[in-house]
């Protein structure tokens, strides 16, 4: 078994010790951190996932999973920062108001940090002047907005709205995801863009500040 | 909202929280929407992190987040809390209000090793917690697999609803036996009216009676519950309130349907299991009001008993479908014919059914049913008479008065200040 797919199987079965142990040996062996997170990281937490789709497992499941996945992330975190070109830009990231849900923002925000992006996270459940504030504090030139729930994406135009009022809505690219949101919803509400995972969103800001 | 919290049964809910918390080991408590705690149990006299930390802020609002997505879900919400511990939530609700949520744990889904202290560490860093409490926390957490959390937040979670909706049973049947009693009310002061006005002859209706054995004959439920009550009224005042009279009558009736019941089909078996859950009519300390409702329930099970029985009355599937087309559209203007059509019979053969099945025409019937409509709407709406008698299928006001008047001996104006409280 290549050390790719251990670190995917003892993630699979939420083992977080052994997770970090093997993203350390795996980094120090020489591997690049970008292709531990795909491809063991990421790699693992799909199958995860895919088997959640089909109900072969549940929520607990994904939350061992997920532990172990935040082991491994902890010790990629400084290898993927240090990765990444110096700093071309600054983004804000939070989980939108009254959501909870902070495995996909957690990613996002590594990705995005993979990219040399330097990322501001202001945790879940924000209020949309927290944004407003955050992005006029930093300077940042990008807003990132996690939603995991059908009734909690309303935030995410709540967020957008905000920016508008603050006279701020054009220094930003607002970029949004989670598992309810769709190309259309980001159309409907204004965001610049949309995202279907971290990777992709780690592209997509990218390229915002390449432009 | 609070006033519901207390109709749970502290008492029985306590025994569950500690039976539960004992087998498990986890920790039990019912807590409000804002996250108080309302009721808990802590096996080992509390020694839990929950019972330690208690009020933490994280915890609140951890805690009132989860109830929220219980509620939602309508399952157990299991979740990471502030303390990196899972937890399982489940919402409970009373008649339609969310009150709260019981909770349960905290597990350890992991290997209590090095990683998880650590964890444990920097994620109760802002609280009371001590080193030396981290390590009896980290000791005592009880592990379990994926499959055991859920089992158990499984049955704390039914164990919970069931109880609630044992109270809500109870709950419901008290509000049956309230509005029973209201109709009741008002058709004993139609009935006087009524006397009164020359349109009857005695309290007692056999008209009423006849129409009730039809309606379990062919099992319609509806028609059969307003008759009942009709009846129930007719009984009261013809009886002078004698609750002795009240009780012959009412057995009498309710042999004279089983009777009516078992021609139209119904299973002896399921008769028999009816009547005898009806023998408490008998009792020398019921109520009035309780006597009406185990009638009601009674009489509701003959007619499952002739539904699921199979009806042997020709025709009476077809009368059945009629009568359910026009409980529909009685209020778009409706002729025999397309009652016919949709039933897809001839209009003589309807015609027939009706005559021979419920002792009347087609447009009695019709003209019965929008008449009982338009009662409920001049008693509950304040609509004019012109508007209510569009409603109710009535294309002339003037003739829907007429109709109304000659059904039961005032005009509906009259009638609806006769009817209107205060």
């Amino acid at each position: 078994m290549s050390v790719f797919e251990e670190i995917s199987e003892k993630l699979q079965r939420g083992k977080a010790k052994d997770v970090a142990a093997l993203v350390t040996a795996a980094l120090e062996a020489g591997e690049k951190p970008e292709a531990v997170l795909n491809e063991g990281l990421i790699a693992g937490m799909n199958i995860v996932g895919e088997k959640f789709k089909k109900a072969e497992v549940f929520v607990p499941e994904v939350l061992v999973a997920a532990r172990a996945m935040n082991a491994g992330l902890k010790v990629l975190q400084p290898a993927l920062k240090s990765a990444g070109v110096k700093p071309v830009g600054k983004a804000v990231i939070c989980t939108v108001k009254g959501d909870m849900h902070d495995i996909g923002k957690n990613l996002v925000k590594m990705m995005i940090e993979g990219q040399g992006i330097e990322c501001i996270d202001l945790g879940v459940d924000v209020d949309p002047e927290k944004v407003v504030n955050a992005v006029k504090e930093s300077g940042a030139e990008l807003v990132c907005l996690s939603a995991l729930l059908t009734t909690t994406m309303t935030a995410q135009r709540d967020v957008i709205e905000a920016l508008k009022e603050a006279g701020i809505r054009d220094q930003v690219k607002v970029m949004v995801g989670g598992a309810p949101v769709t190309q259309q919803y980001a159309d409907e509400i204004g965001a610049d863009c949309y995202t279907l995972d971290a990777a992709s969103a780690a592209q997509a800001a990218r390229s915002f500040f390449a432009a | 909202m609070k006033h519901l919290i207390d109709l749970l049964d502290r008492g029985e809910l306590y025994d569950i929280f500690r039976n539960f918390g004992d087998m498990s080991g986890l920790g039990v408590s019912l807590r409000d929407l804002e996250g108080k705690e309302l009721m808990s149990y802590y096996k080992d006299g509390g020694a839990c992190i929950c019972n330690m930390i208690n009020g933490n802020p994280i915890c609140v609002k951890n805690v009132s987040y989860s109830g929220r997505l219980a509620a939602n879900l309508g399952e157990p919400y299991i979740y990471v809390c502030g303390c990196g511990l899972v937890m399982s939530a489940s919402a409970v609700m009373l008649e339609d209000d969310l009150i709260g949520a019981v909770f349960c744990g905290p597990a350890m889904l992991w290997d209590a090793d090095e990683y998880a202290l650590d964890e444990l560490e920097k994620n109760t860093v802002h609280t009371v917690l001590t080193d030396a409490d981290r390590k009896h926390i980290a000791a005592n957490t009880p592990q379990y697999s994926c499959c055991q959390i859920r089992s158990a937040s499984g049955i704390l979670f039914r164990l919970v609803n069931y109880m609630c909706r044992s109270h809500m049973d109870i709950l419901n049947q008290r509000q049956e036996i309230t509005k029973q009693q209201a109709t009741i009310s008002v058709l004993m002061s139609e009935n006087r009216q009524q006397l009164t006005a020359g349109k009857r002859t005695g309290f007692y209706s056999p008209e009423n009676e006849k129409k009730l054995m039809n309606s379990v004959r062919f099992g319609d439920k509806t028609a059969a519950r307003r008759q009942l009550n009709n009846v129930l009224a007719d009984v009261f005042l013809y009886s002078g309130g004698k609750l002795m009279t009240i009780k012959a009558k009412i057995y009498e009736l309710i042999g004279f349907l089983f009777r009516a019941a078992s021609e139209a089909g119904a299973a002896q078996e399921e008769l028999l299991k009816a009547a005898r859950e009806s023998q408490k009519i008998l009792e020398d300390e019921i109520s009035f009001e309780d006597l009406c409702y185990c009638t009601s329930v009674t009489i509701e099970r003959f007619i499952d008993a002739v539904y699921n029985g199979g009806r042997n009355i020709p025709g009476a599937r077809y009368l059945a479908a009629a009568m359910t087309f026009i409980a529909e559209n009685y209020a778009c203007n409706i002729t025999i014919k397309d009652v016919a059509f949709a039933v897809e019979i001839s209009t003589s053969y309807l015609s027939h059914l009706f005559h021979d099945g419920l002792g009347t025409t087609f447009i009695s019937y019709l003209t019965s049913i929008r008449i009982e409509a338009a009662k409920e709407l001049l008693m509950a709406s304040s609509l004019t008479v012109t508007e209510i008698s569009a409603r109710v299928g009535y294309t002339d006001t003037n003739y829907f008065i007429r109709a109304f008047k000659k059904s039961l001996g005032i005009s509906p104006g009259q009638y609806r200040q006769q009817n209107t409280v205060g």
